[in-house]
C-alpha cells in the first residue's frame, strides 16, 4: 500500500507564524486571563479538571514526584464515598445473576471527577433511587424466573437453603461477609416472604433487597483501626479486594478474590500482585481497560458527535459504532493480548476494522468484520489516528484545533487548560487570531498549534489533501513550551510524527501514570498522594511503559492500600 | 374524560415490565369542582439571547408590547397578550462566584446562589448548583413532586447540564426519555385490589430492609459521607409514602406516538423529543399530577446539539455552542445564530400553545400558570443584560402584555416575585446578600 500523501508537504509557514512572538513569550508563563472556551462539552470531558489548586502540579500535573519527600511516611488523599457507575452496575449484575439486559443504560449519566466516572460528589437523586428499585425488581424477577440455578442449587423451600443463599449471595453483593445483624434482617425477610408468598418469591425479594441496599450501590470502604494519633489506616482486605476488582474488572470481586481477602493472601504485597495478575488474565479485565481508554481519550464523545452528512455522506450510526469498536478491539489487543506497551498503543499501525471503516481508511475491506489489518505506517500511528478519536474531537463540518489540541495537551501532557472568563468575544474553531490576540493566546497556544498538526485528517478521520474549505492542508504542528515540564516541545509534522514523539517522552509516561492513578482511585491526586504517584511513575518507566505492570503497580501503592479515617 | 384513580396507578407496581414508581402526590385541589391551582413551569434553553439588539421590543419599560416583535422572537407573537418580556436584569450572583467563567450561569438561574465546585476542581465546568432551585422549593411548599424533563440535557457529570436542584450538591436529573416520563406519570394497569395489596406489601418488605441497611451503614461511615446516605434514606421514605397514597385525578392522557427509528438520545430526533416532553408536561399540569414542571432544552452550552433538522427548516452544520461563539465572525454566523434562537422561541411557543389549548375554569391552563423562559447567560457570556419572559397570568394575579425593564436589578428579585405570584410571601429568594426583594411587576 502506498501513501496517498506520498511526498510530505514541504515546510510551509505555520498558521500562527504571523503572531507576535514577543507576545507569546510574555504569556508563556500563564494560561490565566486567556479567553476562548477550549472545551464546551459540559463537564464530562476528559481532563475537565486538572490537579487541584495548591495541590502538587496545580497547573502542570507533572510535578507530584518532586513533592514526595519521605516515601516511608504513609499519607493518602481522602477517598469520598461513591456510588457504582453504570458500567460497574451492569458488570456486577452480569457476574451475580448472569444478566446482560443492559438495564443500567437507563440510569442517569455518571458524574465524572478528574475525567473519570466516579459518582462521588453529588448525592443520589430521587429519580435514580427509583430507578435502582425498579431495576432491582426487574433483575430479581428475571433471575428467579429464568436463571435460578445460577443463584442456588439447593432446595429453595428449605430454610437452610435460604440462609445459605443469604450468606453466599450477600457476600458477593456486599463484597464482604454479612454481619450477624444483616443475616438476621435478610433471614427475617426470607421467612416472612416465604410464609406469605412462597419460596420462589422469597428468593426474588432477597435478590431485590440486596440489589437495592446501599451496601451494594455504594463502594463502602472500611479500614483497620488506625495507629494512635494517625488518621490514615490500611483498608480491610475486603475493601482492598473491591478496589482491585473495580480497577481491574469494573465489577465486584469473584469468590476467589474474596477468599484471598479472607485467608490473608491480600495482606502481603506479593499476594496482591499475584491476584492482580490473575485478574488481568481474566476476560473481565477487558471492560475495565477499554473503559479507561475511552474516557482518557475522550472516545466517549463519539456517542454525541453529529456530522454534516452532506459533507460526509458515509457518516451514520453504524459507522460511529464501528469506529468505537475498532478502538475497543485495538486497546484490548495491545494491553491484554499484546505487549501492553504504551509505545505500541501510540505507534502500532495494526488495527481491527470492518468494511465501512475500510472506506474511511482508504484500504481494502477485510475478509471478516474487525479482522486485523495493517495500515501504511506513514498514514496511521496508534490511537491518535483512529477515526474514533479524530471524529470525537471534531465539529460537525470542520475539524477542531482546540478540541484535538486540548486532548493531547491535557490527556498526554497533563497540562490543564482553564476556561475563558465572561464577556469575551468568541471565534471559530479554525481561527488563527486566537494566537495573535494576547488575551487569547495564553491558553490557545497550548492547544491550537498541536491541533493544526491533525489537519490532514477530516472530521470523520479521512486522510485528505484539502480541508473542508477546499484549501490545501498543512500538517505542521508545534508543542509550545509552557510552565509544565514537558520534554516534547517543538515542531512536528502530522499526528504520526507526534505519536512517535509522545511515545518516547518521559513526561508522557508520567502523565499516563497519573491518568491511571485518577481512574484507579476515582479522584484527583493531592499532595498527600505524591509518593504513591511517584512510585507508579517510576515503576512504569522501569517496566518500559508496560500498562499491565502499571496496573499491578497501582494496586501496591499506599493510596490504594490505605485510606484516611478521621473526619 | 376518563377517571384515573391513583390507586389504579399504584396497582401497577410490580406488574411485569412496566414497574414505574409513580409521582409523589396528586394535588389535593384537583378534586372535582375546586378552583385550578397555581402552577409554575420553566422553559430553559442554552447559551445567550445573542445581544439586546436582537430581542429588545423597542418600547419603554411598562409599555404594552408592540404587535411585531424582533424577528427572532416572532414565534411568540400569538401569545403577546399573555406574556411579559423582562429585560436587563443581572445575574448578580456571578459577581460573587469564585469561578468567573461564562459557563456557570445555569447553576445560578433557578437557585439565585453561587455554585458548589467539586473538591480540587480547577475547571469552572466542575460544579453542582449551590442551593435549592425555585421549582423544587415551590414543589415542597405545595406538597407536590416537581416534574423535571429534558431533551438532550447531556452530561450528568456536572452542573453545567442541570437546572434543578434540591440543595447544594443535590442535582435533580431531568427525565430525558419521553417514554419513561409518560410511564412515570400515567402508566395504566389492570390489577385486582387483592393483587395490588400484595405487590405493595412485597415492595414495602424490601424498602424496610433497605432502610435498616442505611441506618446500619451510616454508623460505619465518616461524618462527611453520612449526609449522602441520609439523602438516600429520605428518598426511600418518600417512596414508602407514595406506596400508601390514594387520590383522584381526572384527565385523559394521550399516549405519545413515536416515529419509526425514534431515539431520544439522538440529535436527529431532538425536535421530536422536545415536543413529546412538552406534551407530557402540559398533560401533567392539566391532570393535576403536579403543579411544578421544568423543561430544559439542551443544557448550558448545548454543544451536543447540532441543528441539522431539514424538517424544521434548520440546516446549521455546527454545534449550537460553536455557533453561539462564532456568529459574528463568519458569513453565515449571524443567520445561523438567529435561526437557532428563533427555533428556541418556536419551541417555547409550542409549550405556551399546549398550555393555552387546555381549557379550565376561568380560561386555560396557561392563564393559571406562570411560565418562565430562561437562558443561563447574557450577551457575550456575561451576567448582563439578561432576557427573561414570564408567560401566563398566574390565575389573574399577573398583568401581561408588557415590556418590563429592570436595569441591573439582581435576577433573584424575579425568582422572589415568582414565589409571591404562587402565593408565598417570601421577601427574598436565593442569596440574601444579593436579593433585594420582589420586582414591581
Amino acid at each position: 500500500m502506498t501513501s496517498r500523501i506520498a511526498p510530505r508537504a514541504p515546510m510551509r509557514p505555520r498558521p500562527w507564524s504571523r503572531l507576535s512572538l514577543v507576545g507569546v513569550s510574555i504569556l508563556a508563563a500563564a494560561c490565566a486571563g486567556s479567553i476562548v472556551e477550549p472545551d464546551d462539552r459540559e463537564g464530562n470531558g476528559p481532563g475537565s479538571t486538572g490537579p487541584g489548586k495548591g495541590e502538587p502540579g496545580g497547573g502542570s500535573g507533572m510535578s507530584a514526584q518532586a513533592l514526595c519527600v519521605d516515601s516511608s511516611k504513609i499519607d493518602v488523599g481522602r477517598a469520598p464515598l461513591r456510588r457504582l457507575t453504570r458500567l460497574e452496575y451492569a458488570n456486577i449484575v452480569r457476574d451475580l445473576l448472569g444478566d446482560t439486559s443492559a438495564v443500567a443504560q437507563a440510569f442517569s449519566n455518571d458524574e465524572a471527577v478528574g475525567g473519570y466516572d466516579a459518582n462521588s460528589v453529588a448525592s443520589v437523586s430521587q429519580l435514580q433511587t427509583e430507578d435502582y428499585l425498579e431495576a432491582a425488581e426487574t433483575l430479581a424477577a428475571s433471575a428467579v424466573a429464568n436463571n435460578l440455578s445460577k443463584l442456588t442449587t439447593c432446595n429453595i423451600t428449605e430454610s437452610s437453603c435460604g440462609l445459605a443463599f443469604i450468606e453466599s449471595f450477600g457476600r458477593k453483593a456486599f463484597r464482604r461477609p454479612l454481619d450477624q445483624e444483616e443475616k438476621d434482617t435478610y433471614g427475617q425477610l426470607y421467612s416472612t416472604a416465604k410464609g406469605q408468598w412462597g419460596a420462589s418469591k422469597a428468593f426474588e425479594l432477597l435478590v431485590q433487597a440486596f440489589l437495592s441496599s446501599p451496601s451494594f450501590l455504594y463502594l463502602v470502604e472500611e479500614t483497620e483501626a488506625p495507629a494512635p494519633g494517625e488518621n490514615v489506616a490500611r483498608v480491610t482486605p475486603f475493601t482492598l479486594a473491591s478496589r482491585m476488582s473495580f480497577l481491574l474488572w469494573a465489577s465486584g470481586p469473584d469468590d476467589a478474590l474474596l477468599d484471598a481477602a479472607q485467608d490473608g493472601t491480600l495482606d502481603s504485597v506479593d499476594g496482591v500482585k499475584t491476584e492482580a495478575r490473575r485478574m488481568l488474565d481474566d476476560p473481565r479485565a477487558a471492560e475495565a481497560v477499554i473503559s479507561f481508554h475511552e474516557q482518557w481519550l475522550g472516545i466517549t464523545h463519539l456517542e454525541e458527535a453529529a456530522k454534516d452528512t452532506t459533507l460526509f455522506p458515509e457518516w451514520n450510526d453504524k459507522l460511529r459504532h464501528s469506529m468505537r469498536e475498532e478502538t475497543r478491539r485495538f486497546v484490548q489487543n495491545v494491553v491484554l493480548s499484546g505487549d501492553a506497551k504504551l509505545n505500541t498503543l501510540l505507534t502500532s499501525s495494526d488495527s481491527y476494522i470492518d468494511a465501512p471503516l475500510a472506506k474511511v481508511y482508504g484500504v481494502a475491506a477485510p475478509n471478516k468484520a474487525f479482522d486485523k489489518v495493517s495500515f501504511d505506517a506513514s498514514e496511521r500511528s496508534g490511537v491518535l489516528t483512529h477515526a474514533s478519536l479524530l471524529a470525537a474531537h471534531s465539529g460537525a463540518s470542520e475539524t477542531s484545533w482546540v478540541h484535538r489540541g486540548k486532548m493531547v495537551r491535557e490527556q498526554f501532557l497533563c497540562d490543564p487548560v482553564t476556561s475563558p472568563p465572561p464577556g469575551v468575544e468568541s471565534n471559530t474553531l479554525l481561527d488563527p487570531s486566537r494566537l495573535t490576540d494576547p488575551s487569547c493566546s495564553g491558553c490557545h497556544k497550548k492547544m491550537d498549534p498541536i491541533g493544526t498538526g491533525f489537519d490532514a485528517y477530516s472530521p470523520i478521520g479521512v486522510l485528505r489533501f484539502t480541508d473542508e474549505k477546499g484549501k490545501a492542508v498543512s500538517e505542521l504542528g508545534e508543542i509550545f513550551e509552557t510552565d509544565a515540564e514537558v520534554d516534547v516541545v517543538g515542531a512536528f509534522e502530522g499526528p504520526v510524527e507526534l505519536a512517535q514523539k509522545l511515545a518516547s517522552s518521559e513526561a508522557v509516561g508520567k502523565c499516563v501514570a497519573v491518568q491511571w492513578f485518577r481512574y484507579a482511585n476515582r479522584r484527583l491526586e493531592t499532595a498527600a498522594d505524591a509518593c504513591s504517584v511517584a512510585k507508579v511513575q517510576e515503576e512504569f518507566a522501569s517496566s518500559k511503559g508496560d500498562i499491565r505492570e502499571l496496573l499491578v503497580s497501582i494496586t501496591t501503592t499506599d493510596a490504594f492500600r490505605y485510606r484516611t479515617t478521621a473526619e | 374524560m376518563t377517571e384515573f384513580s391513583r390507586r389504579r396507578l399504584l396497582q401497577g407496581l410490580g406488574a411485569g415490565a412496566a414497574l414505574s414508581l409513580p409521582f409523589l402526590r396528586a394535588t389535593p385541589s384537583m378534586a372535582a369542582g375546586s378552583a385550578p391551582p397555581k402552577r409554575f413551569a420553566v422553559f430553559f434553553s442554552a447559551n445567550e439571547p445573542i445581544n439586546k439588539g436582537y430581542w429588545d421590543p423597542g418600547v419603554k419599560s411598562g409599555a404594552a408590547l408592540p404587535n411585531k416583535l424582533p424577528d427572532m422572537m416572532s414565534p411568540l407573537e400569538p401569545f403577546l397578550s399573555k406574556l411579559n418580556i423582562i429585560g436587563d436584569l443581572k445575574l448578580k450572583t456571578r459577581d460573587v462566584d469564585p469561578h468567573k467563567g461564562g459557563h456557570t450561569g445555569i447553576g445560578h438561574t433557578l437557585t439565585g446562589r453561587i455554585n458548589s465546585p467539586f473538591p480540587n476542581a480547577s475547571s469552572e465546568g466542575q460544579y453542582w448548583a449551590g442551593g435549592i432551585s425555585l421549582d423544587q422549593y415551590l414543589a415542597q411548599k405545595m406538597g407536590v413532586e416537581a416534574l423535571t424533563l429534558g431533551a438532550m440535557p447531556g452530561g450528568g457529570s456536572s452542573g453545567a447540564s442541570r437546572i434543578s436542584s434540591l440543595g447544594k450538591d443535590q442535582p435533580v436529573h431531568p427525565i430525558d426519555d419521553p417514554k419513561k416520563a409518560f410511564d412515570k406519570l400515567f402508566a395504566n394497569f389492570n390489577l385486582s385490589e387483592a393483587d395490588a395489596a400484595k405487590l405493595r406489601a412485597q415492595k414495602k418488605s424490601v424498602l424496610d430492609v433497605v432502610a435498616k441497611d442505611i441506618a446500619r451503614l451510616k454508623q460505619r461511615l465518616p461524618s462527611t459521607d453520612r449526609e449522602k446516605i441520609d439523602i438516600h434514606l429520605g428518598h426511600i421514605q418518600a417512596i414508602e409514602t407514595k406506596l400508601g397514597e390514594v387520590s383522584q385525578i381526572s384527565c385523559s392522557p394521550q399516549n405519545p406516538s413515536y416515529p419509526s427509528g425514534y431515539d431520544y438520545k439522538s440529535n436527529k430526533w431532538l425536535p421530536t423529543t422536545a415536543r413529546l416532553q412538552m406534551d407530557i408536561l402540559a398533560q401533567a399540569l392539566a391532570c393535576g399530577i403536579t403543579n411544578v414542571a421544568t423543561f430544559q432544552l439542551g443544557n448550558s452550552g448545548s454543544s451536543q446539539i447540532t441543528p441539522m433538522w431539514p424538517e424544521e427548516n434548520m440546516n446549521v452544520n455546527n454545534s449550537y455552542h460553536n455557533v453561539a461563539h462564532d456568529w459574528n465572525t463568519q458569513s453565515a454566523g449571524e443567520a445561523n445564530r438567529k435561526a437557532i434562537e428563533k427555533w428556541n422561541f418556536k419551541m417555547f411557543a409550542y409549550m405556551l400553545e399546549k398550555l393555552d389549548s387546555i381549557p379550565e375554569a376561568g380560561g386555560t391552563v396557561l392563564d393559571n400558570t406562570v411560565v418562565l423562559y430562561a437562558k443561563p447567560i447574557g450577551t457575550k457570556h456575561s451576567p448582563y443584560p439578561m432576557l427573561y419572559i414570564l408567560a401566563g397570568k398566574a390565575g389573574g394575579n399577573l398583568q401581561t402584555g408588557r415590556y418590563l425593564s429592570f436595569d441591573q436589578v439582581p435576577h433573584n428579585n424575579l425568582l422572589t416575585s415568582i414565589c409571591n405570584l404562587m402565593g408565598y410571601n417570601d421577601a427574598k429568594f436565593g442569596d440574601p446578600n444579593i436579593c433585594t426583594g420582589a420586582l414591581a411587576l
